[in-house]
């Protein structure tokens, strides 16, 4: 039984969410309720439950470093770096379900610390896998695997915060309110740095 | 490129780096994990201001005028008046220009008189029978190098004037304290 009474099966059961949607929100509840009680074993000194909180979100924050331009070796440096903060500031944590975008904010940090501490630094870009045809044409997979790479080139570009929600929304598929607490700032300003970010992709792609 | 096929190509991006962790980084981590974590909670000031996502602007402001308030309550009386006092002056100035408070002084008077005794100023200090905002009482005064007196009202107004002056405003002090 979730919060108000309602079930999830009740809660799955709505009639004005479409199916994929439905099965998104339960398990986004199911994961919220994960959070919760890690969360407060975590409070409470277990550290199994630190273990495990390793095992989800390691790999995570690795790649979002890379993805900010982070080298390999960085990254992971920074990733660890990162649980050592959250080990710190785990009971600051106050709502337990925002534990996803807490831990994101928390790399975020990291990740801005170490640019401002190597302002001489560049973006690095990712190497990038080819692409599986799926059944298209070669020149399709050709043309497609272009545009990823002219992509990828223009992300690296991108100024820290416009890259950072760029990232967060769209490589790291957190939802528009988790990255905006992720950042730290409000949704509205959220949105406005992915729209600036998108159009100076865009120019960059243009630009060639 | 439009934003809906800008935005798929971030999705395949996403996908097409997908990277693994060096072996062992897991391992490495867990091995940092301390014996116990330490209890931040509490209702520590920046915490509140970080949980209402106030910007850090407004969380300074705050801060700022809580310090200012709590040594208004937390000093003397006479303090707490200054305070209020001095930002009623300073908004006076900032809303009125320099007219509004020219003839204001922002010193406890008990302050003013401690300073100027040491300069050898002959000062004669009535606080301990004038009403504080009492205008028609004198509160200090003492005599300025021209033979004129400078006058410290009980308002805090302050006024130059001629030794006759001085002497009527004394009289109406006296008769008013007699009735």
């Amino acid at each position: 039984m979730g919060k108000n009474g309602v079930s999830r099966e009740q809660k799955a059961d709505l009639s004005h969410l479409n199916g994929e949607k439905r099965e998104k929100n339960v398990r986004r509840d199911g994961q919220m309720d994960g959070y919760e009680r890690i969360v407060s074993r975590l409070k409470a000194g277990s550290r199994v439950a630190a273990s495990e909180l390793v095992d989800v979100f390691y790999k995570q924050i690795f790649i979002y470093m890379r993805r900010l331009g982070h080298s390999s070796q960085t990254s992971e440096d920074l990733t660890q770096e990162a649980f050592l903060q959250i080990w710190q500031h785990i009971g600051q944590l106050r709502n337990s379900r925002a534990l996803n975008s807490w831990i994101y904010k928390v790399a975020n940090n990291v990740s801005r610390l170490y640019w401002r501490r190597h302002k001489d630094k560049i973006p690095e870009e990712l190497d990038e896998k080819i692409l599986k045809s799926d059944g298209k044409s070669s020149v399709s997979v050709a043309e497609e695997n272009e545009q990823v790479m002219q992509v990828k080139a223009s992300v690296a570009k991108l100024p820290l915060k416009l890259r950072e929600a760029v990232v967060l929304h769209y490589m790291q598929h957190l939802t528009i309110s988790e990255a905006a607490q992720a950042m730290g700032i409000r949704e509205g300003t959220f949105k406005s740095r992915l729209g600036r970010g998108l159009d100076r992709l865009r120019k960059q792609i243009i630009k060639g | 490129m439009e934003n809906k096929e800008l935005e798929e190509v971030l999705n395949r991006l996403a996908d097409a780096t997908e990277e693994n962790p060096s072996v062992g980084l897991a391992e490495q981590i867990k091995e940092q994990i301390p014996h116990a974590f330490p209890h931040h909670r509490g209702l520590s000031t920046i915490n509140i201001m970080i949980d209402l996502r106030i910007s850090r602007l407004a969380a300074a402001a705050a801060i700022i005028i809580t310090v200012i308030v709590c040594a208004g309550f937390l000093s003397n009386k006479t303090g707490a008046n200054n305070i209020y006092h001095d930002s009623k002056v300073l908004l006076q100035y900032w809303l009125g220009g320099e007219s509004k408070s020219g003839n204001e002084i922002s010193v406890a008077p008990s302050e003013l008189y401690k300073r100027l005794v040491p300069k050898n100023k002959d000062v004669v200090y009535y606080g301990d029978i004038v009403e504080p905002g009492d205008g028609e009482a004198i509160l200090m005064y003492w005599k300025l190098s021209d033979g004129e007196y400078k006058v410290v009202f009980g308002d805090l107004k302050i006024k130059k004037c001629a030794v006759e002056e001085l002497l009527k405003l004394q009289s109406r002090m006296l008769e008013k304290r007699a009735k």
